[in-house]
């Protein structure tokens, strides 16, 4: 067979097309030497959870070296994506969750958590130092583990006077100050709209209307809108009152302030629950326990940025600037699958 | 060669379909298996029952409600509606620079069009937290504007369905002035001479001899763009979220907050028809575009610009740095800037990136998960793409057509994740490689569609005449010539997969963190200054692809 | 008056110039003949007001359309590639120019119907350009650009994409197309066949200058220099030194006067026969003699060409001469033969860069 040469400039889109190559075969076998490593085994503790509390920021990783160094037993924690999403996996996987614990549920989703029947209730002695009122299921499927009122913030820095209601809210002077989440995409905004049932009784659509005016925005999920806040979109936006308490910590100022409605805040409750079909119930029991003892909760506050279930965990000093005494409502969705779509319509048809 | 090119072909046309098909068909059964009608979280009818069938024509019907309510048209209407404007704002803009582009040679001109790889490379979240940081009210631009004594704009513009328009038409116009650029570059100014000795003005003359033949071009890429914002997800979230909101938001709620999966496939078929129309759109503008291209006459070489063209030329380019580049020149400036406190004005430093090399590393962490497994989906999608364009050409040697890289436009992205999910879990290392490689392999395919068919037969069959075996002839004077752009493909591929952060989003997180995945997590840490670093990081990486584009020299 | 007057048209770009002055009567066809890259098409495109010259005037029956814009001059341009619209079917191609200069729809419809009706395209109106062949497309060019009755009809080489058949056929066309239209044309062309069946007037370029011009006959009568002998093909060139004689170097015709450098000898075509080597004697009178060896012989049909290599140590070392024979004449390569050429018909020419360069 003859052989055939062709003589080729050794130009510099070859060059570049030989780098490439080489790259491309480095990138091949560190994948390959990585993918293999899937981690963990059955033998773990498995927690499902969200993101942020498995982030580099969040008390998962303390919690779990804690736990390990108090007992041994290792525990994994798996993120789920966001809050929503873990209701969503666990609706979707059933009984075949590959999990002992679930973490992140909240006192909005949980009637639909309870309905799919897939907690099983739980003895836990450190349960009886959280405040009766955060209680959402006495069957304690799901029990609370730390807890924030919904508030809205207010940039001080801003030339705006505080609203000091809800219905100050849609005054002409907030038109187009104010940010908010997705009822139905994000939990924020599904407080507001249980904070609103809960005030305005059967008049809230009527309210949202009036307050349509003052939205700025309403975005998908909590960063992108507190985001916006902290770049100085809007002087008042939806969140929690005790996020003041990291810009004291992290930046030192006090600039941002929540603003304490008299008429009462709605709450948001994170629950966490073990599941019936684990395999390891008394470990998980445990676990759960020391979720609640003082040592675990103290980590609570500048990791989750929300009140610690346990009553008498001390607080760090950030926490000084949230308000005290804020009046906690006993809110609920009158109709949790309808409600959040007729209260986006309510604020696109206003913006028309 | 033929019958084994032709089995090769199928071989690869079945697997490309397998990768389209199979999430798809596994969401679709998960959507329609027993459950009843009225999701609403109870325990799933088990398979094999008699009330299985029952429950599963139930769920079928349930499919037929969701479809007719005015959720549905509303979302459909407003898809459409800012779809349509996007796209039109996007062409009006893209216009002049694609005619500057094709009959000018002035400074600038390759990195307009490298520009194009942007909406390809930077994840949507980026592009929200540049504009932010640039528009916004205490954006650098309206900042800029204020001090120079005019007023804004208002700030709820942004958030206006104008707004989302403009974000859209900016963050895509350069797609425009890229794909209508190079056909507008290549033909022949024969027939608008000719107009003109006929009586014609210029501008007559324009419409009469190059706009038939610009139109299938312009068409195609319109096609894209109409695709791009169609399918927009976190913008239109953003910035939309009060004028209405699109059926892939639509999708999204269903599958991952109410768990509505029929809801989800209802809206994923209307979404999917519609997308087909303009995929198809897309494929026959490009095959008109294609012929016309063929067509002989000479072509003006480039001219330097002179007097008002000039001006007209840097003005244009001018808007473009300030309007387009300006935002991501935010970001950089954001990531550099550093809070210690508040009670100080913010000062320029490194401390956002020391805070993310801190304990646990998670920078370092996250970007080698992102090398390694964007990267690993990257060469599996350049291998791929090419090996089906590659099939495609030499089994049918004269019609090409990549069809079949067309489907996976059409298919909502959050419904391939979910298909991913139920097929293999969600939260593994190779489910993200798979995933990613499904978004970026259509593009790959594209763009080694065209350098597959440029190659000329006869090179190929001087070779064989020379005594080499086909395979031969295809590695001693195919390849040479093809390798150029499959790296430059390959290196687009890459900077995709490593911008994608829906995919790992949609999918779950799970324990593997990307830079992405990274980006998200602080955010949602209040930690917004890190964000931005980490996506100074994320943009360097995309950003590679321009290196190799200019290192090959290819106008793609 | 003539109806066409170009003066001093000067174009320079990127070390390419063009200086051209040419004229041309009412209804005549010029022809711009030379090598690529003379510059002809610039000069053509100059006169179209698709390029602008630097200098000098152009002058349509003593209006000086120089500064005019490309659609007010009234002109009619048949390009290359055609410049078809595809997206117009034949009608629509031939009206654009008519409706676009106001004459109403039922005049244009006639002329149309007649122009095509002549071009034997009418059947094909309703097509387009891509539906139709070659040569359809050929004639709907012409018919397209001479439609509104232009004051000038400039044909860019727009024969030279068709295959060699059809373009004979169209040449024929054109020709009596141009003369039942009596519209001027000014055609621009690098083949001589072309040139010559076309042109009334011929223009021969090179460098971008005119370096012949006038009838065919008179071109072909007297060339001017070495150079366009080889272009047109009109016959061999040999070293002037080759006429040893110095009465017959004399008596030779010379061409070019005051014309600087070297001289070749031009053998017009037919001038130069075989003859037998025995029967080549010296030089006498109005013929000389040589001596060569057949190199090779080329069966053309109806005759044979010989290519004689002139003799080693003669000034013509190597040269050939290509000398036609009747086909039916018995001659064998490697012959040696004698050539008899006729001196009263031959010429010493300036040579004018060297021929061989600049064959078409």
């Amino acid at each position: 067979m003859p052989t055939l040469r062709f003589s080729r400039k050794r130009t510099s889109r070859v060059s570049s097309a030989i780098a490439a190559m080489h790259a491309a075969i480095l990138i091949i076998t560190f994948s390959a030497l990585t993918l293999g490593c899937q981690g963990g085994g059955a033998k773990n503790l498995t927690v499902w959870t969200y993101d942020s509390f498995v982030s580099e920021w969040g008390p998962s990783a303390k919690l779990a070296e804690l736990y390990a160094k108090k007992t041994g037993v290792a525990v994994e924690f798996v993120s789920k994506g966001d809050g929503g999403a873990l209701l969503a996996e666990l609706k979707n996987t059933g009984a075949k969750a590959e999990a002992d614990i679930v973490i992140g549920l909240d006192n909005n989703t949980a009637p639909l958590a309870l309905a799919t029947g897939l907690f099983a209730p739980a003895k836990l002695p450190n349960l009886a130092k959280v405040d009766k009122k955060l209680i959402v299921d006495e069957k304690n499927r799901l029990v609370p583990y730390d807890y924030g009122d919904f508030a809205f913030i207010w940039d001080s820095e801003s030339k705006i006077t505080p609203p000091a209601s809800l219905e100050d809210l849609t005054k002409p002077e907030y038109a187009k100050k104010v940010i908010i989440m997705d009822p139905r995409t994000s939990t924020p905004g599904l407080g507001l709209l249980a904070w609103t049932e809960a005030v305005y009784k059967d008049g809230w659509r009527d309210y949202w209307k009036r307050l349509a005016p003052s939205i700025l925005a309403m975005t998908p999920g909590w960063d992108t809108g507190y985001g916006l806040f902290t770049k100085g979109e809007a002087p008042l936006v939806l969140s929690y009152s005790t996020s003041p308490a990291y810009h004291k910590a992290y930046e030192n100022t006090e600039r941002y302030k929540t603003l304490a409605f008299a008429e009462g805040h709605s709450a948001q409750v994170e629950l966490a629950g073990i599941l019936a079909a684990s395999k390891r119930k008394k470990d998980a029991e445990k676990f759960l326990n020391f979720l609640l003892s003082e040592e675990a909760q103290a980590l609570v506050p500048e990791t989750q940025w929300m009140f610690p279930a346990n009553a008498e965990t001390t607080l760090p000093a950030s926490f000084s600037v949230v308000p005290k005494g804020i009046v906690t409502l006993s809110a609920s969705i009158a109709d949790p699958v309808g409600d959040p779509d007729a209260a986006a319509a309510i604020l696109s048809g206003s913006a028309r | 060669m033929k019958s084994g090119g032709r089995k090769l072909l199928l071989a690869m046309r079945f697997a490309a379909l397998a990768i389209i098909f199979l999430p798809l068909g596994s969401f679709v059964i998960s959507a329609l298996a027993p459950y009843p009608a009225n999701n609403a979280g109870l325990e799933p009818v088990g398979p094999g029952t008699g009330a299985a069938r029952g429950a599963f024509s139930m769920a079928f019907h349930a499919l037929l409600a969701p479809l007719a309510s005015s959720q549905t048209v509303s979302a459909l209407r407003f898809s459409l509606l800012q779809a349509a404007a996007s796209t039109l704002l996007a062409v009006i803009i893209g216009l002049p620079g694609a005619y500057f582009v094709a009959s000018y040679e002035f400074r600038g001109r390759k990195p307009f069009l490298s520009l194009a790889a942007v909406p390809f490379c930077l994840p949507p979240i980026l592009v929200i937290l540049a504009f932010i940081l640039y528009y916004g009210k205490n954006g650098l631009f309206s900042k800029a504007i204020g001090a120079a004594g005019i007023a804004g704009a208002g700030g709820g513009f942004l958030y206006s369905f104008w707004g989302l328009v403009t974000v859209h038409a900016f963050y895509n116009f350069p797609i425009i002035i890229q794909n209508v650029g190079s056909v507008w570059g290549k033909l022949p100014k024969s027939r608008e001479e000719a107009a003109r000795t006929m009586g014609a003005g210029p501008f007559r003359a324009f419409a009469a001899g190059s706009l038939p033949q610009l139109l299938p071009s312009l068409l195609q890429s319109a096609s894209l763009v109409f695709l791009f914002c169609f399918f927009s997800f976190t913008i239109v979230l953003v910035f939309g979220g009060l004028s209405g909101s699109t059926l892939e938001v639509g999708i999204y709620r269903a599958i991952r907050f109410t768990g509505n999966r029929q809801l989800a496939l209802a809206l994923a078929a209307v979404q999917t028809a519609i997308a087909l129309i303009a995929a198809g759109g897309f494929e026959s503008f490009s095959r008109k575009g294609a012929a016309v291209s063929k067509g002989f006459g000479a072509v003006a070489p480039r001219k330097r610009p002179k007097g008002a063209t000039r001006t007209a030329i840097a003005a244009y380019e001018l808007l473009t740095i300030v309007f387009f580049l300006g935002p991501l020149f935010a970001l950089v400036a954001e990531a550099f800037t550093v809070r210690g406190s508040m009670a100080g004005a913010a000062r320029f430093g490194f401390g956002n990136f020391t805070r993310l090399l801190g304990p646990g590393t998670p920078l370092v962490k996250a970007l080698l998960n992102s090398l390694s497994l964007s990267g690993l989906a990257a060469i599996l999608a350049t291998l791929f793409g090419a090996a089906l364009s590659a099939a495609e050409h030499y089994a049918r040697s004269g019609r090409r057509s990549t069809w079949i890289a067309l489907l996976p436009l059409a298919i909502s992205p959050a419904l391939v994740a979910a298909g991913l999910s139920a097929l293999f879990g969600s939260g593994g290392r190779a489910v993200i490689v798979i995933g990613q490689l499904s978004i970026a392999w259509p593009f790959v395919a594209r763009s080694m569609e065209a350098s597959f068919g440029a190659l000329e037969r006869g090179k190929n069959e001087a070779a064989r005449t020379l005594g080499a075996s086909p395979r031969q002839a295809f590695l001693l004077a195919d390849l040479p010539l093809v390798a150029p752009s499959l790296a430059s493909a390959g290196a687009f591929a890459f900077s995709m997969t490593m911008g994608d952060a829906n995919i790992p989003l949609l999918l779950g997180g799970g324990a593997t963190e990307t830079l992405p995945l990274l980006l998200y997590r602080l955010t949602s840490s209040y930690r917004f200054s890190e964000a931005c670093a980490v996506g100074i990081i994320l943009a360097i990486a995309t950003s590679v692809v321009f290196f190799v584009k200019e290192g090959t020299n290819e106008p793609s | 008056m003539s109806h066409l007057e170009v003066s001093n048209l000067r174009f320079a770009r990127d070390g390419f110039s063009v200086s051209v002055s040419l004229s041309l009567r009412k209804g005549q066809t010029g022809v711009l003949l030379g090598p690529s890259g003379c510059g002809k098409t610039t000069l053509l495109r100059c006169v179209a007001g698709l390029e602008h010259q630097d200098a000098g005037s152009i002058l349509i029956e003593g209006k000086d359309i120089g500064a005019l814009p490309p659609e007010k001059r009234n002109l009619g341009f048949v390009f290359q590639d055609l410049a078809l619209f595809d997206h117009l079917t034949g009608r629509q191609n031939i009206a654009f120019g008519m409706k676009l200069r106001g004459i109403a729809a039922a005049e244009s419809g006639t002329r149309i119907d007649a122009l095509a009706k002549t071009l034997k395209i009418h059947g094909l109106l309703g097509r387009r350009p891509y539906a139709m062949s070659g040569g359809e497309r050929q004639r709907l060019a012409f018919a397209r650009a001479v439609a509104a009755r232009p004051a000038l009809l400039l044909m860019d080489e727009p024969l030279s994409s068709l295959d060699a058949p059809l373009r004979r056929e169209l040449r024929a066309y054109l020709r009596s197309s141009l003369r039942a239209e009596g519209v001027t044309a000014l055609h621009v062309t690098h083949d001589v066949e072309e040139a010559l069946e076309l042109g009334d007037a011929i223009f021969i370029m090179k460098d971008g200058r005119i370096v012949a011009s006038g009838a065919p006959e008179e071109i072909w009568d007297n060339p001017p220099d070495a150079w366009c002998v080889g272009f047109l093909g009109l016959g061999a060139l040999l070293p002037a030194g080759l006429v040893k004689d110095s009465a017959q170097a004399a008596s030779l015709k010379r061409a070019g006067a005051g014309a600087q450098g070297p001289e070749r000898l031009f053998v017009p075509n037919g001038c130069a026969t075989l003859c037998g080597a025995a029967e080549c004697g010296s030089a006498q009178g109005s013929q000389a003699f040589f001596r060569g060896e057949v190199a090779d012989v080329i069966f053309l049909g109806d005759r044979r060409r010989t290519l004689v290599r002139l003799p080693a140590g003669s000034e013509a070392e190597n040269d050939t001469l290509s000398v036609d024979v009747n086909a039916d004449l018995p001659i064998a390569k490697g012959e040696s033969v004698g050539v008899r050429i006729d001196l009263s018909r031959c010429r010493l020419l300036p040579a004018n860069e060297r021929a061989d360069a600049d064959r078409p």
